[in-house]
């Protein structure tokens, strides 16, 4: 063979597979980077930090509910008929505040009809330095509106499979998730208190107090301000609905064995007196709801409820439940403190 | 900027050989000389921006250094004085960058100082672009060098396919070439085997090196954690991690080479298959040993200084391949034991090369896998603690995390879709690592040098490339899995 036509075979054909591998992955374009579902054909919904981005982009929306895994089992459908908004969900597992942020920011971006955000304080991140990620890997090329590294979604050997999973998932009948479907996980989760009890184990009991430091308070503060309060400060015209996911008294139990109680309860506190001060966020908190809380048929371990306690947090929210105010803050978390220091956590023995 | 990545593939390269042969086309050749030259600072620049200044600074100095020998020539003092001057303004640059901290930390750990360590940023291949220069130093001290002029020289250090990783090539062999004009002519048969080298070298880094790496990261991230079996597993993927890592290298400098019209030395010559220590080193890195030999080894007095002489100068040249390797510890103590092993062969030649050559090619190979552990080891303790582990005989099997790491989806997909395979690995879980043992000794053990061969252009060849580029190109990029316990 000569090497002229070796070279034009060789480059020629690489070439042409590598288009048409990308020109695939555009068209069908299973992450959503480039335009919502593609004609007939249904996509399953099933990598969040491939395909929010994606969804926030290519979607009709006026209101997003967004957050970790506490915010998953919410249902649009339900915030909708409340609020009156055509709403999308975008949850990210085990998010820091900084990932969530940088998908609202990037959200409010998009659309600048967006009237409401919804998103969790997970309690737990509180004390993340501002920018901590979660974890690594993240696909920044799917973020940002430079062409040129779209390469590593259109030439990438992984989102092949996605791709004809587009196809496959069309052809066997199922239908792309509505947003009360996808990321929900309630249904296939077990609970009750055998199920809580197989992952939490009680902790052992601490003598010393553990106390927040000036350093911890400096974090909080960077942390909220730079990942919540900045953004509601550039976006006025959206309300930011944010509330302490409800965990269980598992959590509480730790909380006290470990003598963190009044540490957690002060940086919370520390946190509402922040965001209290901009007029377009609503705080609210659960933690007094100890008919949801203690019961663990309500959860599936230590922190996460089933997809009624998401109904009930929108409701509650709606109807101005559990709302911290300038004026009633510091009573709640007296209250909250006094609770659960005197609180009778027998029921941890099995 | 890496060869295994979009950017060179897809733009840089492309866009350097047209800019390179376009202008040479046109016939201006010092143009597309300095146009290499700038794709080659570009290239450098792209890891990061400030490494350009210690280039531009350490190839101006050394060719200042130069052209103060070629205008003393007729004055031996002045040139040794130059010439000293030179090896050590060298020698000092990458004492700054790559083992100050090293000095200062070991200073401040045995007397209890506390020096402030600098933390710079080492700018990447400077042992390499560092160590060439000097060859080029003392190459012109002796009167080996024409008088080449500025564009010459710095294409001579800077050109990209050589710059980072190697090999250390000399004057000899690159500047007769970059005058030579047929040279500057495109040639399809260079072409066609500069792609094959590039596209088995892609092939070789980014499905196998890569891959055998990410369990080899895994061990050697969590010591502690592995049993005698996980331990000798580790071991060895990172052996077949290095050599491919290396060898697919050394192909794709060559390949882009030769896709330039220009030849690089041999760097590499299936070392796996030595059945000596003696013979490793004539195989592994050759460009290093060259260099050593002939700027330390030979100038310490080689072996004409009596057999005593002779074993300690191996022993130096060892000690600094060892540093020359890294600043730590472990490459000093990987480089005494090299040098030991060098010593005993030297001594005992005669009798090892009757012993049966199976029986030498595995003690040499298990000598080399055992001592990658200490070279890759994250601090003495650890390359201990996997000692412990495999001579130990620590219990326990083949770890889950070490088995994740070759869940590559290429198996995952093959699994999903035919059914036999999945039934396979369900009996057989750890069968995706033995393969990717089998292959690697196939390869290392059985292949022959491509660099080597004399390159065909034949159809088979040709689909072998198409497979191996297209599958390389589509494997630089993969989706990061974000485990959160089922949510």
């Amino acid at each position: 063979m000569k090497a002229s036509k070796w070279n034009r075979l060789v480059l020629g054909t690489t070439v042409a597979i590598l288009l048409l591998v990308a020109g695939v992955t555009a068209l069908i374009d299973p992450f959503l980077h480039y335009h919502g579902p593609l004609g007939s054909l249904q996509y399953p919904l099933k990598d969040e930090r491939y395909q929010n981005d994606g969804i926030l982009r290519n979607f009709s929306y006026d209101a997003i509910i967004t957050g970790t895994s506490m915010c998953q089992n919410f249902r649009t459908s339900e915030f909708d008929s409340l609020w009156d908004t055509s709403s999308v969900k975008v949850c990210y597992s085990g998010a820091s505040f900084k990932e969530i942020d940088e998908n609202v920011r990037r959200a409010l971006l998009y659309r600048d009809d967006v009237k409401y955000v919804l998103r969790s304080l997970d309690s737990n991140r509180l004390n993340y330095p501002a920018d901590k990620n979660e974890y690594e890997g993240y696909p920044t090329y799917l973020y940002d509106n430079n062409v040129f590294n779209d390469v590593y979604y259109l030439l990438n050997k992984e989102v092949i499979p996605k791709t004809i999973a587009v196809v496959n998932y069309t052809e066997a009948g199922h239908t792309t998730p509505t947003w009360d479907e996808y990321g929900s996980w309630s249904q296939y989760k077990v609970f009750g208190k055998e199920e809580v009890f197989r992952t939490w184990s009680v902790f052992e009991e601490q003598e010393e107090e553990y106390t927040l430091r000036q350093e911890d308070f400096d974090r909080i503060r960077e942390n909220v301000q730079k990942n919540i309060i900045q953004t509601a400060l550039e976006n006025e015209d959206v309300t930011f609905y944010l509330f302490f996911p409800p965990y269980s008294i598992c959590y509480w139990d730790t909380l006290v064995r470990t003598k963190q109680l009044d540490a957690q309860l002060s940086a919370e506190q520390y946190a509402v007196e922040l965001l209290l001060e901009v007029d377009n966020i609503r705080v609210f908190s659960f933690s007094d709801h100890v008919d949801i809380i203690s019961n663990l048929d309500n959860y599936t371990d230590a922190l996460h409820y089933g997809e009624w306690v998401n109904s009930h947090i929108l409701s509650w929210m709606y109807e101005g439940e559990g709302e911290l105010t300038r004026d009633n803050y510091k009573t709640y978390f007296q209250k909250i403190q006094k609770f659960y220091s005197e609180y009778d956590f027998s029921f941890v023995e099995k | 900027m890496l060869f295994n990545s979009y950017i060179f593939i897809l733009f840089f390269l492309p866009l350097t050989l047209i800019l390179y042969y376009g202008l040479n086309y046109k016939g201006h050749t010092k143009l597309a000389k300095i146009a290499l030259i700038l794709m080659s600072v570009w290239f450098y620049a792209y890891f990061h921006w400030s490494y350009v200044f210690v280039l531009a600074a350490s190839v101006l100095i050394n060719y200042t250094f130069v052209r103060g020998m070629e205008k003393r020539h007729d004055s031996p003092a002045s040139c040794r004085f130059i010439l000293i001057l030179g090896i050590t303004v060298n020698l000092g640059i990458i004492f700054y960058y790559k083992y100050l901290d090293f000095l200062l930390g070991n200073i401040n750990r045995g007397f209890g100082t506390s020096f402030p360590l600098l933390n710079v940023l080492m700018p990447l291949g400077i042992s390499f672009f560092t160590f060439q220069q000097i060859s080029y130093l003392v190459d012109s001290y002796r009167g080996e060098t024409r008088e080449y002029d500025f564009t010459d020289y710095a294409l001579f250090v800077t050109f990209f396919p050589q710059l980072v990783a190697g090999p250390i090539v000399t004057h000899e062999e690159m500047m007769p070439q970059f005058s030579n004009p047929e040279r500057k002519k495109f040639s399809q048969e260079e072409m066609a085997r500069g792609i094959w080298l590039f596209s088995v070298g892609l092939f070789k880094k980014v499905i196998l090196a890569d891959t055998l790496g990410a369990g080899a990261d895994w061990g050697f991230g969590v010591p502690e954690s592995l049993s005698c079996t996980d331990t000798i597993i580790v071991s060895l993927l990172y052996t077949f991690q290095i050599y491919f890592d290396f060898s697919g290298y050394c192909d794709m400098a060559c390949g882009i080479a030769a896709m330039f019209h220009l030849k690089l030395p041999i760097n590499f010559n299936s070392p796996y298959k030595a059945v000596s220590i003696a013979d490793f080193w004539k195989r592994w890195h050759m460009s290093l040993t060259r260099f050593l030999t002939k700027y330390v080894y030979i100038p310490l007095g080689g072996n004409r200084r009596g057999k005593g002489r002779t074993l300690v100068n191996i022993f130096l040249v060892f000690l600094i391949s060892g540093l020359w390797h890294g600043a730590d510890w472990t490459f000093v103590l990987w480089g005494v034991l090299h040098g030991i092993a060098q010593i005993l062969y030297r001594i005992f030649a005669k009798i090892w090369d009757r012993v049966p050559r199976i029986l030498a090619w595995a003690v040499t190979f298990s000598f080399v896998n055992l001592t990658w552990i200490i070279f890759r080891a994250g601090s003495l303790e650890d390359s201990v603690l996997m000692l412990q582990n495999i001579f130990g005989g620590k219990p326990g099997g083949v770890s889950d995390g070490l088995l994740q790491c070759f869940n590559i989806i290429e198996f995952t997909y093959l699994e999903e879709h035919i059914g036999f395979l999945g039934e396979i690995v369900g009996k057989i879980p750890t069968i995706h690592v033995w393969m990717f043992l089998a292959v690697s000794f196939g390869v290392v053990l059985l292949g022959r040098n491509c660099y080597e061969k004399k390159f065909l252009p034949t159809p088979v060849k040709a689909w072998g490339c198409i497979v191996m580029l297209t599958w390389a190109v589509l494997s630089l990029s993969g989706l990061s899995r974000f485990l959160y316990f089922n949510f």
